[in-house]
Protein backbone atom coordinates (compact mmCIF):
# COMPACT_ATOMS: atom_id res chain seq x y z
CA UNK A 1 0.00 0.00 0.00
CA UNK A 2 2.87 2.39 0.96
CA UNK A 3 4.44 1.62 -2.29
CA UNK A 4 1.08 3.06 -4.04
CA UNK A 5 0.63 5.59 -2.11
CA UNK A 6 4.46 7.10 -2.88
CA UNK A 7 4.13 6.19 -6.67
CA UNK A 8 0.64 8.65 -6.63
CA UNK A 9 3.27 11.76 -4.80
CA UNK A 10 1.26 14.74 -6.32
CA UNK A 11 4.28 15.30 -8.07
CA UNK A 12 3.10 12.77 -10.66
CA UNK A 13 -0.60 12.71 -10.09
CA UNK A 14 -0.71 16.78 -10.77
CA UNK A 15 1.25 17.11 -14.13
CA UNK A 16 -1.07 14.04 -15.02
CA UNK A 17 -3.90 16.30 -14.59
CA UNK A 18 -2.62 19.17 -15.89
CA UNK A 19 -1.89 17.06 -19.22
CA UNK A 20 -5.46 15.46 -19.23
CA UNK A 21 -7.06 18.66 -18.61
CA UNK A 22 -4.71 20.14 -21.63
CA UNK A 23 -6.01 17.29 -24.40
CA UNK A 24 -9.81 18.02 -22.77
CA UNK A 25 -9.34 21.59 -23.68
CA UNK A 26 -8.07 21.18 -27.06
CA UNK A 27 -10.92 18.28 -28.08
CA UNK A 28 -13.61 21.39 -27.06
CA UNK A 29 -11.86 23.90 -28.57
CA UNK A 30 -11.59 21.73 -31.93
CA UNK A 31 -15.28 20.59 -31.55
CA UNK A 32 -17.31 23.48 -30.68
CA UNK A 33 -18.29 26.51 -32.44
CA UNK A 34 -19.35 29.58 -30.19
CA UNK A 35 -16.22 31.70 -29.99
CA UNK A 36 -16.74 31.51 -26.38
CA UNK A 37 -17.10 28.07 -25.58
CA UNK A 38 -13.75 27.89 -27.57
CA UNK A 39 -12.46 30.82 -25.22
CA UNK A 40 -13.32 28.85 -22.37
CA UNK A 41 -11.46 25.59 -23.87
CA UNK A 42 -8.43 27.72 -24.28
CA UNK A 43 -8.54 28.97 -20.88
CA UNK A 44 -9.16 25.48 -19.30
CA UNK A 45 -6.09 24.61 -21.60
CA UNK A 46 -4.11 26.96 -20.10
CA UNK A 47 -4.77 25.70 -16.45
CA UNK A 48 -3.57 22.54 -17.73
CA UNK A 49 -0.10 23.81 -18.58
CA UNK A 50 -0.43 26.19 -15.07
CA UNK A 51 -0.95 22.58 -13.76
CA UNK A 52 1.96 20.70 -15.27
CA UNK A 53 3.87 23.32 -14.17
CA UNK A 54 3.30 23.65 -10.83
CA UNK A 55 3.06 20.29 -10.70
CA UNK A 56 6.78 19.36 -11.58
CA UNK A 57 7.34 22.41 -9.08
CA UNK A 58 6.19 20.23 -5.93
CA UNK A 59 8.46 17.39 -6.78
CA UNK A 60 11.22 16.35 -4.73
CA UNK A 61 12.18 17.40 -1.04
CA UNK A 62 11.91 20.31 0.32
CA UNK A 63 10.18 23.80 -0.66
CA UNK A 64 8.50 24.00 -4.08
CA UNK A 65 10.36 25.99 -7.25
CA UNK A 66 9.82 29.78 -6.71
CA UNK A 67 10.38 30.39 -10.17
CA UNK A 68 7.73 28.11 -11.94
CA UNK A 69 5.83 29.75 -9.08
CA UNK A 70 6.08 33.13 -9.75
CA UNK A 71 5.89 32.07 -13.82
CA UNK A 72 2.40 30.77 -13.06
CA UNK A 73 1.31 34.18 -11.32
CA UNK A 74 2.70 36.05 -14.05
CA UNK A 75 0.75 33.27 -16.72
CA UNK A 76 -2.60 33.98 -15.32
CA UNK A 77 -2.59 38.00 -15.47
CA UNK A 78 -1.58 36.95 -18.85
CA UNK A 79 -4.40 34.87 -19.70
CA UNK A 80 -7.10 37.23 -18.21
CA UNK A 81 -5.46 40.45 -20.37
CA UNK A 82 -5.40 37.90 -23.02
CA UNK A 83 -8.90 36.42 -22.56
CA UNK A 84 -10.55 40.40 -21.76
CA UNK A 85 -9.19 41.04 -25.38
CA UNK A 86 -10.54 38.20 -27.33
CA UNK A 87 -14.13 38.89 -25.56
CA UNK A 88 -13.62 42.15 -26.78
CA UNK A 89 -13.17 41.12 -30.42
CA UNK A 90 -16.24 38.58 -29.99
CA UNK A 91 -18.06 41.40 -29.09
CA UNK A 92 -17.29 43.93 -32.19
CA UNK A 93 -17.67 40.19 -34.32
CA UNK A 94 -21.19 39.64 -33.11
CA UNK A 95 -21.92 43.83 -33.95
CA UNK A 96 -20.52 43.23 -37.30
CA UNK A 97 -22.26 39.78 -38.18
CA UNK A 98 -24.78 39.37 -36.08
CA UNK A 99 -24.04 36.28 -34.06
CA UNK A 100 -20.70 34.91 -32.24
CA UNK A 101 -20.32 31.15 -34.07
CA UNK A 102 -18.01 30.09 -36.84
CA UNK A 103 -19.48 27.60 -38.36
CA UNK A 104 -17.30 24.87 -40.44
CA UNK A 105 -16.77 24.40 -43.89
CA UNK A 106 -18.60 25.90 -46.68
CA UNK A 107 -22.50 26.18 -46.42
CA UNK A 108 -25.22 23.62 -47.75
CA UNK A 109 -26.33 24.18 -50.68
CA UNK A 110 -30.06 24.95 -49.78
CA UNK A 111 -28.44 26.42 -46.29
CA UNK A 112 -29.29 30.86 -46.66
CA UNK A 113 -26.10 32.56 -46.98
CA UNK A 114 -26.90 35.33 -44.10
CA UNK A 115 -25.58 34.68 -41.26
CA UNK A 116 -28.48 34.33 -38.65
CA UNK A 117 -30.18 32.78 -41.26
CA UNK A 118 -27.19 30.04 -41.41
CA UNK A 119 -27.19 29.43 -37.82
CA UNK A 120 -30.92 29.10 -37.13
CA UNK A 121 -30.51 26.30 -40.50
CA UNK A 122 -27.62 24.92 -38.25
CA UNK A 123 -29.47 25.11 -34.79
CA UNK A 124 -33.00 23.67 -36.76
CA UNK A 125 -31.16 20.06 -36.67
CA UNK A 126 -31.81 19.29 -32.39
CA UNK A 127 -34.57 21.73 -30.82
CA UNK A 128 -32.59 23.48 -28.45
CA UNK A 129 -33.93 23.49 -24.20
CA UNK A 130 -35.74 26.22 -23.08
CA UNK A 131 -33.60 28.86 -21.57
CA UNK A 132 -34.33 31.18 -19.48
CA UNK A 133 -32.70 35.10 -19.90
CA UNK A 134 -30.23 35.61 -17.63
CA UNK A 135 -31.06 39.13 -16.55
CA UNK A 136 -33.79 41.38 -17.75
CA UNK A 137 -32.50 44.13 -19.68
CA UNK A 138 -34.82 47.10 -21.10
CA UNK A 139 -32.16 48.74 -22.89
CA UNK A 140 -30.52 48.31 -26.01
CA UNK A 141 -28.40 50.08 -28.13
CA UNK B 1 2.16 11.24 2.20
CA UNK B 2 -0.83 8.82 3.48
CA UNK B 3 -3.58 7.34 1.65
CA UNK B 4 -6.22 9.98 2.60
CA UNK B 5 -4.21 12.39 0.91
CA UNK B 6 -4.18 10.44 -1.99
CA UNK B 7 -7.86 10.12 -2.19
CA UNK B 8 -7.97 14.13 -1.76
CA UNK B 9 -5.49 14.45 -4.95
CA UNK B 10 -7.50 12.18 -7.39
CA UNK B 11 -11.08 13.30 -6.00
CA UNK B 12 -9.87 16.66 -6.87
CA UNK B 13 -8.44 16.05 -10.23
CA UNK B 14 -11.87 14.28 -10.69
CA UNK B 15 -14.00 16.73 -10.29
CA UNK B 16 -11.79 19.45 -11.87
CA UNK B 17 -11.92 16.82 -15.21
CA UNK B 18 -15.28 16.83 -14.75
CA UNK B 19 -16.17 19.97 -14.26
CA UNK B 20 -14.78 20.74 -17.52
CA UNK B 21 -15.80 18.30 -19.31
CA UNK B 22 -19.17 19.34 -18.43
CA UNK B 23 -18.25 22.96 -19.33
CA UNK B 24 -17.03 22.06 -23.01
CA UNK B 25 -19.85 19.85 -23.37
CA UNK B 26 -22.10 22.16 -22.54
CA UNK B 27 -25.44 23.93 -25.61
CA UNK B 28 -25.99 26.50 -22.91
CA UNK B 29 -23.39 29.02 -22.57
CA UNK B 30 -24.59 30.63 -19.30
CA UNK B 31 -23.96 27.22 -17.89
CA UNK B 32 -20.76 26.44 -19.32
CA UNK B 33 -19.64 30.22 -17.63
CA UNK B 34 -20.78 29.00 -14.55
CA UNK B 35 -19.00 25.54 -14.79
CA UNK B 36 -16.01 27.43 -15.39
CA UNK B 37 -16.41 29.24 -12.72
CA UNK B 38 -16.27 26.69 -10.55
CA UNK B 39 -13.61 25.37 -12.58
CA UNK B 40 -11.56 27.82 -11.66
CA UNK B 41 -12.56 28.16 -7.54
CA UNK B 42 -11.59 24.03 -7.67
CA UNK B 43 -8.33 24.89 -9.17
CA UNK B 44 -7.70 27.33 -6.36
CA UNK B 45 -7.85 24.37 -4.07
CA UNK B 46 -5.20 22.28 -6.11
CA UNK B 47 -2.96 25.20 -5.89
CA UNK B 48 -3.30 25.16 -1.92
CA UNK B 49 -2.94 21.08 -2.08
CA UNK B 50 0.70 21.77 -4.55
CA UNK B 51 2.12 24.46 -1.83
CA UNK B 52 1.59 27.96 -3.74
CA UNK B 53 -0.49 29.80 -1.71
CA UNK B 54 0.09 32.73 -4.25
CA UNK B 55 -1.37 31.17 -7.17
CA UNK B 56 -4.34 29.60 -5.27
CA UNK B 57 -5.07 33.83 -4.20
CA UNK B 58 -4.65 34.87 -7.45
CA UNK B 59 -6.50 31.69 -9.49
CA UNK B 60 -9.71 32.51 -6.78
CA UNK B 61 -9.74 36.25 -7.23
CA UNK B 62 -8.41 36.90 -11.23
CA UNK B 63 -9.22 33.22 -12.77
CA UNK B 64 -12.51 32.87 -11.46
CA UNK B 65 -13.47 35.82 -10.48
CA UNK B 66 -12.69 38.46 -12.72
CA UNK B 67 -12.77 36.22 -15.69
CA UNK B 68 -16.29 35.00 -14.17
CA UNK B 69 -17.22 38.31 -14.25
CA UNK B 70 -15.65 39.15 -17.66
CA UNK B 71 -17.92 36.29 -18.77
CA UNK B 72 -20.83 37.00 -17.37
CA UNK B 73 -20.88 40.52 -19.55
CA UNK B 74 -19.45 39.26 -22.39
CA UNK B 75 -22.88 36.86 -22.41
CA UNK B 76 -25.33 39.73 -22.03
CA UNK B 77 -23.60 42.33 -24.70
CA UNK B 78 -24.00 39.12 -27.05
CA UNK B 79 -27.25 38.89 -26.09
CA UNK B 80 -28.56 42.45 -26.11
CA UNK B 81 -26.61 42.59 -29.58
CA UNK B 82 -27.83 39.58 -31.57
CA UNK B 83 -31.68 39.96 -30.29
CA UNK B 84 -31.12 43.87 -31.18
CA UNK B 85 -30.50 42.49 -34.82
CA UNK B 86 -32.91 39.87 -34.83
CA UNK B 87 -35.83 42.98 -34.17
CA UNK B 88 -34.55 44.95 -36.94
CA UNK B 89 -35.57 42.46 -39.04
CA UNK B 90 -39.01 41.81 -40.02
CA UNK B 91 -38.94 38.94 -41.38
CA UNK B 92 -38.16 36.97 -38.46
CA UNK B 93 -39.03 35.94 -35.23
CA UNK B 94 -39.07 36.63 -32.25
CA UNK B 95 -38.85 40.37 -32.07
CA UNK B 96 -39.02 40.74 -27.89
CA UNK B 97 -35.35 41.10 -27.06
CA UNK B 98 -35.92 39.72 -23.30
CA UNK B 99 -37.90 36.66 -24.59
CA UNK B 100 -36.14 33.02 -24.01
CA UNK B 101 -36.06 33.00 -28.34
CA UNK B 102 -34.13 35.75 -28.33
CA UNK B 103 -31.53 34.49 -25.17
CA UNK B 104 -31.77 31.14 -26.79
CA UNK B 105 -29.99 31.96 -30.35
CA UNK B 106 -27.30 34.44 -28.76
CA UNK B 107 -25.96 31.86 -25.78
CA UNK B 108 -26.59 28.77 -27.55
CA UNK B 109 -24.52 26.35 -29.18
CA UNK B 110 -25.54 23.65 -31.46
CA UNK B 111 -23.98 20.45 -30.49
CA UNK B 112 -21.17 19.68 -32.61
CA UNK B 113 -21.70 17.20 -35.58
CA UNK B 114 -20.75 13.68 -35.06
CA UNK B 115 -18.37 13.27 -37.64
CA UNK B 116 -15.57 15.77 -36.14
CA UNK B 117 -15.70 12.91 -33.22
CA UNK B 118 -13.52 10.73 -34.21
CA UNK B 119 -10.77 12.63 -35.71
CA UNK B 120 -10.56 15.57 -32.58
CA UNK B 121 -10.84 12.50 -30.04
CA UNK B 122 -7.64 10.90 -31.68
CA UNK B 123 -5.80 14.23 -32.03
CA UNK B 124 -6.32 15.39 -28.19
CA UNK B 125 -5.97 11.65 -27.35
CA UNK B 126 -2.52 11.63 -29.28
CA UNK B 127 -1.27 14.87 -27.67
CA UNK B 128 -2.67 14.48 -24.23
CA UNK B 129 -0.88 10.66 -23.94
CA UNK B 130 2.69 12.00 -25.65
CA UNK B 131 2.16 14.41 -22.62
CA UNK B 132 1.39 12.05 -19.76
CA UNK B 133 4.72 9.58 -21.01
CA UNK B 134 7.14 12.88 -20.89
CA UNK B 135 5.66 14.10 -18.06
CA UNK B 136 6.12 10.67 -16.19
CA UNK B 137 9.65 9.95 -17.01
CA UNK B 138 11.48 13.33 -16.31
CA UNK B 139 13.74 13.36 -13.58
CA UNK B 140 13.38 14.85 -10.33
CA UNK B 141 14.76 18.31 -9.96
CA UNK B 142 15.29 20.64 -7.25
CA UNK B 143 14.37 23.56 -9.66
CA UNK B 144 15.55 26.39 -9.16
CA UNK B 145 14.78 26.60 -5.58
CA UNK B 146 18.36 26.15 -4.08
CA UNK B 147 19.81 29.39 -6.33
CA UNK B 148 16.88 31.50 -5.09
CA UNK B 149 17.44 30.30 -1.38
CA UNK B 150 20.92 31.38 -1.61
CA UNK B 151 20.70 34.58 -2.74
CA UNK B 152 17.28 35.42 -0.65
CA UNK B 153 19.18 38.11 1.51
CA UNK B 154 20.34 40.25 -1.93
CA UNK B 155 16.79 40.40 -3.49
CA UNK B 156 15.23 43.23 -0.11
CA UNK B 157 12.20 41.09 0.51
CA UNK B 158 11.97 37.97 2.40
CA UNK B 159 8.90 36.13 0.50
CA UNK B 160 10.63 34.32 -2.18
CA UNK B 161 7.54 34.79 -4.95
CA UNK B 162 8.16 38.54 -4.53
CA UNK B 163 11.77 38.06 -4.83
CA UNK B 164 11.89 36.09 -8.22
CA UNK B 165 8.88 38.47 -9.40
CA UNK B 166 10.27 41.96 -8.41
CA UNK B 167 14.01 41.24 -8.52
CA UNK B 168 15.53 38.33 -10.22
CA UNK B 169 13.21 37.94 -13.18
CA UNK B 170 11.47 41.55 -12.91
CA UNK B 171 12.56 41.26 -16.59
CA UNK B 172 9.08 38.72 -16.87
CA UNK B 173 7.06 41.04 -14.74
CA UNK B 174 8.17 44.46 -16.40
CA UNK B 175 6.99 43.16 -19.59
CA UNK B 176 3.85 41.27 -18.27
CA UNK B 177 2.85 44.42 -17.28
CA UNK B 178 3.35 46.10 -20.39
CA UNK B 179 1.20 42.94 -22.18
CA UNK B 180 -2.02 43.78 -19.53
CA UNK B 181 -1.40 47.45 -21.13
CA UNK B 182 -1.80 46.51 -24.49
CA UNK B 183 -4.23 44.29 -24.15
CA UNK B 184 -6.45 47.17 -22.97
CA UNK B 185 -5.15 49.08 -25.45
CA UNK B 186 -6.50 46.30 -27.81
CA UNK B 187 -9.90 46.60 -26.17
CA UNK B 188 -10.16 50.21 -26.59
CA UNK B 189 -9.30 50.32 -29.98
CA UNK B 190 -11.74 48.53 -30.84
CA UNK B 191 -14.44 51.13 -29.95
CA UNK B 192 -16.28 53.25 -27.74
CA UNK B 193 -17.70 51.34 -24.55
CA UNK B 194 -21.53 50.71 -24.51
CA UNK B 195 -23.41 50.99 -21.34
CA UNK B 196 -23.27 47.73 -19.11
CA UNK B 197 -26.39 46.00 -20.12
CA UNK B 198 -27.26 44.48 -17.28
CA UNK B 199 -28.53 46.44 -14.17
CA UNK B 200 -29.45 45.09 -10.52
CA UNK B 201 -32.81 46.12 -9.43
CA UNK B 202 -33.23 49.21 -7.39
CA UNK B 203 -33.44 48.51 -3.72
CA UNK B 204 -31.55 49.54 -0.28
CA UNK B 205 -29.96 45.90 -0.19
CA UNK B 206 -27.08 46.92 -2.72
CA UNK B 207 -25.86 50.15 -1.50
CA UNK B 208 -25.81 49.24 1.77
CA UNK B 209 -24.02 46.11 0.78
CA UNK B 210 -21.87 47.75 -0.86
CA UNK B 211 -20.86 50.25 1.47
CA UNK B 212 -19.74 47.77 3.67
CA UNK B 213 -17.88 45.62 1.14
CA UNK B 214 -16.12 48.23 -0.60
CA UNK B 215 -14.18 49.15 2.16
CA UNK B 216 -13.77 45.66 2.97
CA UNK B 217 -12.53 44.86 -0.50
CA UNK B 218 -9.69 48.20 -0.28
CA UNK B 219 -8.38 47.35 3.52
CA UNK B 220 -7.60 43.84 2.11
CA UNK B 221 -6.20 44.55 -1.27
CA UNK B 222 -3.30 47.26 0.72
CA UNK B 223 -3.27 44.19 3.18
CA UNK B 224 -2.43 41.32 0.56
CA UNK B 225 0.08 44.29 -1.46
CA UNK B 226 1.96 44.95 1.82
CA UNK B 227 2.19 41.20 3.15
CA UNK B 228 3.39 40.45 -0.36
CA UNK B 229 7.20 41.41 0.79
CA UNK B 230 7.06 38.21 3.34
CA UNK B 231 4.10 36.03 3.04
CA UNK B 232 2.05 35.33 0.36
CA UNK B 233 0.46 38.17 -1.25
CA UNK B 234 2.11 40.84 -3.81
CA UNK B 235 0.98 43.24 -6.67
CA UNK B 236 -1.12 40.78 -8.67
CA UNK B 237 -3.58 39.25 -6.01
CA UNK B 238 -4.00 43.10 -4.20
CA UNK B 239 -4.84 44.36 -7.73
CA UNK B 240 -7.38 41.65 -8.38
CA UNK B 241 -9.00 42.11 -5.39
CA UNK B 242 -8.91 46.24 -5.58
CA UNK B 243 -10.06 45.68 -9.82
CA UNK B 244 -13.10 43.37 -8.11
CA UNK B 245 -14.21 46.06 -6.07
CA UNK B 246 -14.14 48.50 -9.13
CA UNK B 247 -16.04 46.44 -10.93
CA UNK B 248 -18.76 45.77 -8.09
CA UNK B 249 -18.87 50.18 -7.78
CA UNK B 250 -19.39 50.23 -11.79
CA UNK B 251 -21.98 47.38 -11.90
CA UNK B 252 -24.67 49.15 -9.13
CA UNK B 253 -23.73 53.12 -9.81
CA UNK B 254 -23.00 53.37 -13.68
CA UNK B 255 -25.25 56.36 -13.97
CA UNK B 256 -24.35 58.03 -10.65
CA UNK B 257 -20.96 57.65 -10.65
CA UNK B 258 -18.73 60.50 -12.93
CA UNK B 259 -16.25 59.02 -14.92
CA UNK B 260 -12.73 60.02 -13.95
CA UNK B 261 -10.89 62.87 -16.24
CA UNK B 262 -8.90 60.69 -19.32
CA UNK B 263 -5.58 62.20 -18.42
CA UNK B 264 -6.16 61.01 -15.06
CA UNK B 265 -7.01 57.80 -15.96
CA UNK B 266 -4.77 57.16 -18.72
CA UNK B 267 -1.84 58.19 -15.74
CA UNK B 268 -2.70 55.59 -13.75
CA UNK B 269 -3.29 52.68 -15.89
CA UNK B 270 0.49 53.42 -17.17
CA UNK B 271 1.80 54.05 -13.67
CA UNK B 272 2.98 50.38 -13.17
CA UNK B 273 4.63 50.04 -16.49
CA UNK B 274 6.03 53.61 -16.30
CA UNK B 275 7.46 53.53 -13.10
CA UNK B 276 9.02 49.94 -13.83
CA UNK B 277 10.61 51.22 -17.25
CA UNK B 278 12.06 54.14 -15.64
CA UNK B 279 13.46 52.40 -12.20
CA UNK B 280 14.91 50.09 -15.03
CA UNK B 281 16.50 52.61 -16.86
CA UNK B 282 18.07 54.68 -13.95
CA UNK B 283 19.40 51.19 -13.08
CA UNK B 284 21.07 50.71 -16.43
CA UNK B 285 22.41 54.67 -16.23
CA UNK B 286 24.09 54.26 -12.72
CA UNK B 287 25.56 51.07 -13.58
CA UNK B 288 23.92 48.11 -11.83
CA UNK B 289 22.18 47.28 -15.38
CA UNK B 290 18.51 47.13 -17.04
CA UNK B 291 16.16 46.47 -13.97
CA UNK B 292 18.72 46.25 -11.15
CA UNK B 293 18.58 48.69 -7.82
CA UNK B 294 20.97 50.23 -6.83
CA UNK B 295 22.35 48.54 -3.32
CA UNK B 296 20.02 49.76 -0.09
CA UNK B 297 17.58 50.65 -2.41
CA UNK B 298 15.76 47.44 -3.48
CA UNK B 299 13.38 47.30 -0.66
CA UNK B 300 11.88 50.89 -1.40
CA UNK B 301 11.57 50.69 -4.99
CA UNK B 302 9.95 47.02 -4.64
CA UNK B 303 7.24 48.43 -2.59
CA UNK B 304 6.93 51.87 -4.85
CA UNK B 305 6.86 49.45 -8.30
CA UNK B 306 4.64 47.32 -6.73
CA UNK B 307 2.04 50.22 -5.34
CA UNK B 308 2.07 51.60 -8.57
CA UNK B 309 0.95 48.05 -10.12
CA UNK B 310 -1.37 47.15 -8.13
CA UNK B 311 -2.92 50.32 -8.87
CA UNK B 312 -2.55 50.01 -12.70
CA UNK B 313 -3.82 46.30 -12.29
CA UNK B 314 -6.97 47.03 -10.64
CA UNK B 315 -7.70 49.96 -13.09
CA UNK B 316 -6.63 48.04 -16.14
CA UNK B 317 -9.15 45.16 -14.93
CA UNK B 318 -12.02 47.28 -14.41
CA UNK B 319 -11.18 49.10 -17.69
CA UNK B 320 -11.22 45.98 -19.56
CA UNK B 321 -14.85 44.81 -17.33
CA UNK B 322 -16.28 48.44 -19.46
CA UNK B 323 -14.22 47.45 -22.41
CA UNK B 324 -13.99 50.63 -24.76
CA UNK B 325 -12.72 53.58 -24.11
CA UNK B 326 -14.57 55.79 -21.48
CA UNK B 327 -17.63 57.90 -22.87
CA UNK B 328 -16.97 62.12 -23.59
CA UNK B 329 -13.69 60.85 -24.69
CA UNK B 330 -12.88 62.21 -28.12
CA UNK B 331 -9.47 61.68 -28.59
CA UNK B 332 -8.00 59.79 -31.25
Amino acid sequence: MSGLVETLAPGLLYPTGGAILFALGLYGLIRRHHLVLRILALNIMGSGVFMVLLGIAARGEGPPDPVAQALTLTGIVVAVSATAFALALVVRLARLTGNAIILPGPPDDDAPVDDISRLEHHAHTEAPEHIEPTARSGERR
Amino acid sequence: MNLLLVVFDLALLAGLIGVAWRCLASTDLFRAVVLFITFGLLLALAWVRLEAPDIALAEAAIGAGITGALLLVTLERLRVIIAGRRSDRPDTVPPDPSGPGAALQALHDPPPEPRTRLPALTFALVVGSLLVTTLWHQPDAAGLEPVVDAHMDASGVDHPITAVLLNFRAYDTFLELAIVLVALLGAWSLGRHDRIPARPAPGPILPGTLRLLVPVAVVTGVYVLWAGSHQPGGAFQAGAILGAAGILLVLSRPRRMPPPPGTLLRLGLGAGVGLFLASGVYGLLAGHGFLGYPPGWDYPLIILIEVAATLSIALTLVALFIAGRPEGDDRP
